[in-house]
Protein backbone atom coordinates (compact mmCIF):
# COMPACT_ATOMS: atom_id res chain seq x y z
CA UNK A 1 0.00 0.00 0.00
CA UNK A 2 1.22 3.47 -0.83
CA UNK A 3 2.14 5.40 2.27
CA UNK A 4 1.16 8.68 0.67
CA UNK A 5 -2.23 7.90 -0.85
CA UNK A 6 -3.46 4.90 1.07
CA UNK A 7 -4.14 3.04 -2.17
CA UNK A 8 -3.12 -0.59 -2.26
CA UNK A 9 -3.85 -3.73 -4.26
CA UNK A 10 -7.03 -4.43 -2.36
CA UNK A 11 -8.28 -0.88 -2.35
CA UNK A 12 -11.46 -0.04 -4.19
CA UNK A 13 -11.08 3.33 -5.85
CA UNK A 14 -14.00 5.25 -7.33
CA UNK A 15 -14.43 8.59 -9.10
CA UNK A 16 -14.88 11.40 -6.62
CA UNK A 17 -18.27 13.13 -6.61
CA UNK A 18 -18.44 16.10 -8.93
CA UNK A 19 -15.86 14.97 -11.43
CA UNK A 20 -16.71 15.98 -14.97
CA UNK A 21 -14.95 14.40 -17.94
CA UNK A 22 -14.63 15.06 -21.64
CA UNK A 23 -13.24 12.50 -24.07
CA UNK A 24 -11.08 13.38 -27.06
CA UNK A 25 -9.47 10.77 -29.27
CA UNK A 26 -9.41 8.23 -26.46
CA UNK A 27 -7.88 10.65 -23.97
CA UNK A 28 -9.74 12.45 -21.23
CA UNK A 29 -9.72 15.76 -19.42
CA UNK A 30 -11.27 15.70 -15.96
CA UNK A 31 -12.46 18.59 -13.88
CA UNK A 32 -12.67 17.88 -10.18
CA UNK A 33 -15.20 20.16 -8.53
CA UNK A 34 -13.88 19.36 -5.08
CA UNK A 35 -10.34 20.46 -5.76
CA UNK A 36 -11.18 22.81 -8.67
CA UNK A 37 -8.42 21.19 -10.70
CA UNK A 38 -8.07 19.70 -14.16
CA UNK A 39 -6.36 16.47 -15.10
CA UNK A 40 -5.27 15.18 -18.47
CA UNK A 41 -5.45 11.42 -18.85
CA UNK A 42 -3.57 9.85 -21.73
CA UNK A 43 -5.02 6.73 -23.32
CA UNK A 44 -3.55 4.40 -20.73
CA UNK A 45 -4.74 6.49 -17.82
CA UNK A 46 -8.15 6.79 -19.51
CA UNK A 47 -8.41 3.02 -19.59
CA UNK A 48 -7.75 2.92 -15.86
CA UNK A 49 -10.43 5.56 -15.32
CA UNK A 50 -12.92 3.56 -17.35
CA UNK A 51 -12.31 0.56 -15.10
CA UNK A 52 -13.27 2.37 -11.90
CA UNK A 53 -16.96 1.70 -12.44
CA UNK A 54 -18.37 -0.69 -11.46
CA UNK A 55 -16.12 -0.62 -8.39
CA UNK A 56 -13.45 -3.31 -8.17
CA UNK A 57 -10.22 -3.82 -6.23
CA UNK A 58 -7.07 -2.39 -7.79
CA UNK A 59 -5.62 -5.88 -8.21
CA UNK A 60 -8.65 -6.97 -10.21
CA UNK A 61 -8.52 -3.89 -12.45
CA UNK A 62 -4.81 -4.44 -12.99
CA UNK A 63 -5.32 -8.08 -13.85
CA UNK A 64 -8.01 -7.23 -16.39
CA UNK A 65 -5.81 -4.61 -18.04
CA UNK A 66 -2.80 -6.92 -18.03
CA UNK A 67 -4.83 -9.62 -19.70
CA UNK A 68 -5.72 -7.19 -22.45
CA UNK A 69 -2.13 -6.12 -23.05
CA UNK A 70 1.29 -7.61 -23.58
CA UNK A 71 2.75 -5.93 -20.52
CA UNK A 72 3.79 -7.94 -17.44
CA UNK A 73 1.09 -7.90 -14.74
CA UNK A 74 3.39 -6.39 -12.14
CA UNK A 75 4.21 -3.52 -14.50
CA UNK A 76 0.54 -2.91 -15.24
CA UNK A 77 -0.31 -2.93 -11.55
CA UNK A 78 2.47 -0.48 -10.80
CA UNK A 79 1.20 1.81 -13.56
CA UNK A 80 -2.39 1.55 -12.37
CA UNK A 81 -1.35 2.48 -8.85
CA UNK A 82 0.65 5.42 -10.17
CA UNK A 83 -2.34 6.73 -12.12
CA UNK A 84 -4.66 6.33 -9.16
CA UNK A 85 -2.24 7.97 -6.77
CA UNK A 86 -1.94 10.91 -9.13
CA UNK A 87 -5.71 11.22 -9.39
CA UNK A 88 -6.06 10.81 -5.65
CA UNK A 89 -3.65 13.66 -5.01
CA UNK A 90 -5.74 15.82 -7.33
CA UNK A 91 -9.02 14.93 -5.72
CA UNK A 92 -10.42 13.13 -8.75
CA UNK A 93 -10.83 9.75 -7.04
CA UNK A 94 -11.44 8.50 -3.57
CA UNK A 95 -10.87 5.23 -1.79
CA UNK A 96 -14.03 3.44 -0.85
CA UNK A 97 -13.15 2.88 2.77
CA UNK A 98 -15.80 0.26 3.28
CA UNK A 99 -14.19 -1.92 0.67
CA UNK A 100 -10.59 -1.62 1.84
CA UNK A 101 -8.99 -4.64 3.38
CA UNK A 102 -5.44 -4.75 4.66
CA UNK A 103 -2.80 -5.88 2.21
CA UNK A 104 -1.49 -9.32 2.87
CA UNK B 1 -12.05 55.41 -39.23
CA UNK B 2 -14.96 53.39 -37.87
CA UNK B 3 -15.47 55.42 -34.72
CA UNK B 4 -18.58 57.55 -34.83
CA UNK B 5 -18.72 61.05 -33.45
CA UNK B 6 -22.12 60.99 -31.83
CA UNK B 7 -21.68 64.39 -30.37
CA UNK B 8 -18.89 66.74 -29.59
CA UNK B 9 -15.79 64.70 -28.73
CA UNK B 10 -17.65 61.48 -28.01
CA UNK B 11 -16.42 58.26 -29.59
CA UNK B 12 -18.31 54.96 -29.63
CA UNK B 13 -16.86 51.47 -29.95
CA UNK B 14 -17.55 47.81 -29.36
CA UNK B 15 -14.91 45.40 -28.04
CA UNK B 16 -16.38 41.89 -28.34
CA UNK B 17 -19.72 42.40 -26.55
CA UNK B 18 -18.56 45.43 -24.56
CA UNK B 19 -19.94 48.70 -25.86
CA UNK B 20 -18.37 51.88 -24.65
CA UNK B 21 -18.22 55.58 -25.32
CA UNK B 22 -15.25 57.81 -24.65
CA UNK B 23 -15.51 61.54 -24.24
CA UNK B 24 -13.53 64.28 -22.58
CA UNK B 25 -11.95 67.67 -22.78
CA UNK B 26 -8.49 66.68 -23.94
CA UNK B 27 -8.48 66.71 -27.72
CA UNK B 28 -5.04 65.17 -28.09
CA UNK B 29 -5.83 62.23 -25.81
CA UNK B 30 -9.15 61.65 -27.55
CA UNK B 31 -7.39 61.67 -30.88
CA UNK B 32 -5.07 58.94 -29.59
CA UNK B 33 -8.04 56.94 -28.32
CA UNK B 34 -9.71 57.23 -31.70
CA UNK B 35 -6.53 56.12 -33.44
CA UNK B 36 -5.99 53.16 -31.12
CA UNK B 37 -9.56 51.93 -31.60
CA UNK B 38 -9.95 52.82 -35.25
CA UNK B 39 -10.40 49.15 -36.21
CA UNK B 40 -13.07 48.33 -33.63
CA UNK B 41 -16.63 48.33 -34.80
CA UNK B 42 -18.76 51.29 -33.90
CA UNK B 43 -22.00 50.26 -32.31
CA UNK B 44 -25.07 51.32 -34.26
CA UNK B 45 -27.46 53.70 -32.61
CA UNK B 46 -30.28 51.98 -30.76
CA UNK B 47 -28.23 49.00 -29.62
CA UNK B 48 -29.80 46.86 -26.95
CA UNK B 49 -27.78 47.91 -23.95
CA UNK B 50 -26.52 51.30 -22.79
CA UNK B 51 -22.79 51.63 -23.36
CA UNK B 52 -20.27 52.19 -20.61
CA UNK B 53 -19.29 55.84 -20.59
CA UNK B 54 -15.68 56.78 -20.10
CA UNK B 55 -14.58 60.34 -19.51
CA UNK B 56 -11.04 61.66 -19.76
CA UNK B 57 -10.98 64.98 -17.95
CA UNK B 58 -8.35 67.44 -16.85
CA UNK B 59 -6.92 66.69 -13.43
CA UNK B 60 -5.55 68.84 -10.69
CA UNK B 61 -2.64 69.98 -12.84
CA UNK B 62 -1.75 70.12 -16.52
CA UNK B 63 -0.07 66.74 -16.53
CA UNK B 64 -2.80 64.91 -14.62
CA UNK B 65 -5.93 63.30 -16.05
CA UNK B 66 -9.00 61.85 -14.39
CA UNK B 67 -10.47 58.77 -16.02
CA UNK B 68 -13.94 57.72 -14.99
CA UNK B 69 -16.18 54.90 -16.11
CA UNK B 70 -19.88 55.54 -15.59
CA UNK B 71 -18.90 58.25 -13.16
CA UNK B 72 -16.63 56.05 -11.04
CA UNK B 73 -12.92 56.92 -10.96
CA UNK B 74 -10.61 54.38 -12.59
CA UNK B 75 -7.43 54.51 -10.50
CA UNK B 76 -8.20 58.10 -9.54
CA UNK B 77 -5.97 60.65 -11.23
CA UNK B 78 -3.11 59.44 -13.35
CA UNK B 79 -0.25 61.05 -15.15
CA UNK B 80 -1.40 62.22 -18.55
CA UNK B 81 1.20 59.96 -20.16
CA UNK B 82 -0.39 56.94 -18.45
CA UNK B 83 -4.04 57.77 -18.99
CA UNK B 84 -4.33 56.09 -22.37
CA UNK B 85 -2.75 52.91 -21.02
CA UNK B 86 -5.17 52.86 -18.12
CA UNK B 87 -8.14 53.25 -20.45
CA UNK B 88 -6.91 50.50 -22.79
CA UNK B 89 -6.32 48.18 -19.85
CA UNK B 90 -9.76 48.84 -18.38
CA UNK B 91 -11.55 48.27 -21.67
CA UNK B 92 -9.67 45.01 -22.23
CA UNK B 93 -10.52 43.83 -18.74
CA UNK B 94 -14.20 44.68 -19.12
CA UNK B 95 -14.44 43.14 -22.58
CA UNK B 96 -12.90 39.87 -21.51
CA UNK B 97 -14.58 39.56 -18.13
CA UNK B 98 -18.09 39.79 -19.51
CA UNK B 99 -19.92 36.62 -20.31
CA UNK B 100 -20.35 36.38 -24.08
CA UNK B 101 -23.38 34.17 -24.65
CA UNK B 102 -22.78 31.32 -27.05
CA UNK B 103 -19.02 31.77 -27.01
CA UNK B 104 -15.96 30.63 -25.15
CA UNK B 105 -13.40 33.44 -24.85
CA UNK B 106 -9.73 32.55 -24.85
CA UNK B 107 -6.76 34.64 -23.83
CA UNK B 108 -5.28 34.31 -27.28
CA UNK B 109 -4.15 36.03 -30.41
CA UNK B 110 -5.71 34.93 -33.68
CA UNK B 111 -5.01 35.30 -37.36
CA UNK B 112 -6.32 33.85 -40.60
CA UNK B 113 -5.05 32.46 -43.82
CA UNK B 114 -6.95 30.86 -46.67
CA UNK B 115 -10.28 31.12 -44.87
CA UNK B 116 -9.03 29.33 -41.75
CA UNK B 117 -8.30 30.75 -38.33
CA UNK B 118 -5.33 30.02 -36.11
CA UNK B 119 -5.43 30.83 -32.42
CA UNK B 120 -2.30 31.36 -30.33
CA UNK B 121 -3.41 30.69 -26.77
CA UNK B 122 -1.09 31.25 -23.84
CA UNK B 123 -0.57 33.24 -20.66
CA UNK B 124 0.92 36.73 -20.73
CA UNK B 125 4.50 37.17 -21.89
CA UNK B 126 4.41 34.06 -24.06
CA UNK B 127 4.80 35.85 -27.37
CA UNK B 128 1.20 36.05 -28.59
CA UNK B 129 1.19 39.65 -29.76
CA UNK B 130 4.69 39.48 -31.16
CA UNK B 131 3.87 36.35 -33.13
CA UNK B 132 0.58 37.62 -34.49
CA UNK B 133 2.30 40.88 -35.44
CA UNK B 134 4.79 38.86 -37.42
CA UNK B 135 1.97 36.93 -39.05
CA UNK B 136 0.17 40.12 -40.00
CA UNK B 137 3.41 41.45 -41.45
CA UNK B 138 3.60 38.24 -43.49
CA UNK B 139 0.12 38.79 -44.92
CA UNK B 140 -2.13 36.91 -42.51
CA UNK B 141 -5.53 38.38 -41.73
CA UNK B 142 -5.84 39.87 -38.26
CA UNK B 143 -8.48 38.86 -35.72
CA UNK B 144 -7.02 39.84 -32.34
CA UNK B 145 -3.93 39.98 -30.18
CA UNK B 146 -5.81 39.63 -26.89
CA UNK B 147 -9.05 37.65 -26.79
CA UNK B 148 -10.33 35.07 -29.23
CA UNK B 149 -14.07 34.52 -28.85
CA UNK B 150 -15.04 31.21 -30.43
CA UNK B 151 -18.69 30.81 -31.38
CA UNK B 152 -19.98 27.49 -30.11
CA UNK B 153 -22.67 27.29 -32.76
CA UNK B 154 -20.37 27.28 -35.78
CA UNK B 155 -16.79 27.25 -34.47
CA UNK B 156 -15.92 30.65 -35.90
CA UNK B 157 -13.49 33.03 -34.22
CA UNK B 158 -14.96 36.50 -33.81
CA UNK B 159 -12.83 39.53 -34.66
CA UNK B 160 -11.61 41.77 -31.84
CA UNK B 161 -9.20 43.88 -33.89
CA UNK B 162 -7.80 46.17 -31.22
CA UNK B 163 -4.50 47.76 -32.04
CA UNK B 164 -1.50 45.50 -31.68
CA UNK B 165 -0.10 46.20 -28.21
CA UNK B 166 3.60 45.62 -28.73
CA UNK B 167 5.74 45.74 -25.61
CA UNK B 168 9.20 47.27 -25.73
CA UNK B 169 10.84 43.88 -25.37
CA UNK B 170 9.70 43.02 -28.89
CA UNK B 171 10.46 46.32 -30.58
CA UNK B 172 13.79 45.10 -31.93
CA UNK B 173 12.14 42.35 -33.99
CA UNK B 174 9.27 44.53 -35.20
CA UNK B 175 11.11 47.82 -35.64
CA UNK B 176 9.35 48.67 -38.90
CA UNK B 177 6.11 49.06 -36.96
CA UNK B 178 7.45 51.97 -34.92
CA UNK B 179 6.24 54.45 -37.51
CA UNK B 180 2.69 53.18 -37.05
CA UNK B 181 2.50 53.62 -33.28
CA UNK B 182 -0.46 55.84 -32.43
CA UNK B 183 -0.35 55.54 -28.64
CA UNK B 184 2.79 57.50 -27.84
CA UNK B 185 3.39 55.45 -24.69
CA UNK B 186 6.82 54.86 -23.20
CA UNK B 187 6.92 51.08 -23.12
CA UNK B 188 4.28 49.86 -25.55
CA UNK B 189 3.34 50.63 -29.13
CA UNK B 190 -0.26 50.71 -30.24
CA UNK B 191 -0.41 49.75 -33.89
CA UNK B 192 -3.75 49.63 -35.72
CA UNK B 193 -3.47 46.85 -38.24
CA UNK B 194 -5.44 48.77 -40.85
CA UNK B 195 -2.67 51.36 -40.85
CA UNK B 196 -0.10 48.85 -42.06
CA UNK B 197 0.52 48.60 -45.80
CA UNK B 198 0.10 44.81 -45.72
CA UNK B 199 -2.38 44.73 -42.84
CA UNK B 200 -5.89 43.51 -43.34
CA UNK B 201 -8.69 42.83 -40.92
CA UNK B 202 -10.27 39.40 -41.11
CA UNK B 203 -13.94 38.62 -40.84
CA UNK B 204 -15.15 35.93 -38.43
CA UNK B 205 -13.42 32.74 -39.56
CA UNK B 206 -13.72 29.02 -38.70
CA UNK B 207 -11.11 27.80 -36.25
CA UNK B 208 -8.72 25.34 -37.82
CA UNK B 209 -5.50 25.32 -35.81
CA UNK B 210 -4.69 25.78 -32.11
CA UNK B 211 -1.12 26.73 -31.27
CA UNK B 212 0.18 26.96 -27.71
CA UNK B 213 3.18 29.31 -27.98
CA UNK B 214 5.94 29.89 -25.49
CA UNK B 215 8.76 32.30 -26.09
CA UNK B 216 12.05 31.05 -24.70
CA UNK B 217 15.03 33.26 -25.34
CA UNK B 218 17.80 31.48 -27.16
CA UNK B 219 15.83 28.33 -27.80
CA UNK B 220 15.32 26.59 -31.09
CA UNK B 221 11.93 27.28 -32.67
CA UNK B 222 10.07 24.00 -32.64
CA UNK B 223 6.48 23.08 -33.54
CA UNK B 224 5.22 19.84 -31.99
CA UNK B 225 1.80 18.24 -32.34
CA UNK B 226 -0.11 17.78 -29.10
CA UNK B 227 -3.23 15.76 -28.48
CA UNK B 228 -6.55 17.57 -28.39
CA UNK B 229 -6.97 16.61 -24.75
CA UNK B 230 -3.59 18.13 -23.88
CA UNK B 231 -4.61 21.23 -25.79
CA UNK B 232 -7.87 21.46 -23.86
CA UNK B 233 -5.92 21.38 -20.61
CA UNK B 234 -3.84 24.35 -21.77
CA UNK B 235 -6.81 26.18 -23.24
CA UNK B 236 -8.68 25.88 -19.96
CA UNK B 237 -5.90 27.84 -18.31
CA UNK B 238 -6.31 30.46 -21.03
CA UNK B 239 -10.10 30.68 -20.85
CA UNK B 240 -11.44 33.82 -19.27
CA UNK B 241 -13.65 33.02 -16.28
CA UNK B 242 -13.20 29.29 -16.77
CA UNK B 243 -14.11 28.56 -13.16
CA UNK B 244 -17.38 30.47 -13.39
CA UNK B 245 -18.86 27.48 -15.21
CA UNK B 246 -16.14 24.83 -15.40
CA UNK B 247 -18.19 21.90 -16.65
CA UNK B 248 -19.83 23.95 -19.40
CA UNK B 249 -16.53 25.55 -20.36
CA UNK B 250 -14.77 22.19 -20.47
CA UNK B 251 -17.46 20.84 -22.79
CA UNK B 252 -17.14 23.97 -24.91
CA UNK B 253 -13.38 23.63 -25.20
CA UNK B 254 -13.75 20.01 -26.23
CA UNK B 255 -16.10 21.17 -28.98
CA UNK B 256 -13.69 23.94 -29.99
CA UNK B 257 -10.74 21.60 -30.52
CA UNK B 258 -12.73 18.70 -31.96
CA UNK B 259 -12.17 19.91 -35.50
CA UNK B 260 -8.80 21.58 -34.97
CA UNK B 261 -5.21 20.44 -35.15
CA UNK B 262 -3.24 21.33 -32.06
CA UNK B 263 0.43 22.18 -31.58
CA UNK B 264 2.89 23.43 -29.03
CA UNK B 265 5.29 26.05 -30.39
CA UNK B 266 8.53 26.90 -28.67
CA UNK B 267 9.64 30.24 -30.06
CA UNK B 268 13.24 31.34 -30.13
CA UNK B 269 13.01 33.36 -33.33
CA UNK B 270 10.03 35.36 -34.58
CA UNK B 271 11.10 34.98 -38.19
CA UNK B 272 11.34 31.22 -37.84
CA UNK B 273 8.04 31.00 -35.96
CA UNK B 274 6.24 32.87 -38.74
CA UNK B 275 7.78 30.57 -41.35
CA UNK B 276 6.74 27.48 -39.41
CA UNK B 277 3.16 28.71 -39.00
CA UNK B 278 3.02 29.85 -42.61
CA UNK B 279 4.04 26.37 -43.71
CA UNK B 280 1.53 24.79 -41.35
CA UNK B 281 -1.38 26.86 -42.60
CA UNK B 282 -0.29 26.58 -46.18
CA UNK B 283 -0.12 22.81 -46.03
CA UNK B 284 -3.64 22.39 -44.78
Amino acid sequence: MSETSGIGRTSVVTPAPGVHAVVLDGEKVLFSAGSQTLHHLDRTASLVWDCLLPPAPVAEISADLAAASDAPPEVVERDVLAVLEHLMSGGAVEVDVAEVTPDA
Amino acid sequence: MTATALERRTLSFRALDYRFDVSGDDDELLARVAACYRDLAAEPAGAREAPARYELLAGSSDDRVRLTCDGTPVFGESARSHALGVLLWHVNAQATQRAMPGHVVLHAAAATRGGRALVLAAPMESGKTTTVSGLVRAGFGYLTDEAAAVCLADGHVEPFPKSLAIDSGSWHVLDALADHDVGGMATQWQVPVSSLPQGHLAERTPLSVVVLPKYTRGSETVLEPVSRAAAVLSLAASTFQFLDAPERNLDALADVVAGADCYRLTIGSLERAVTVIDDLMGDR
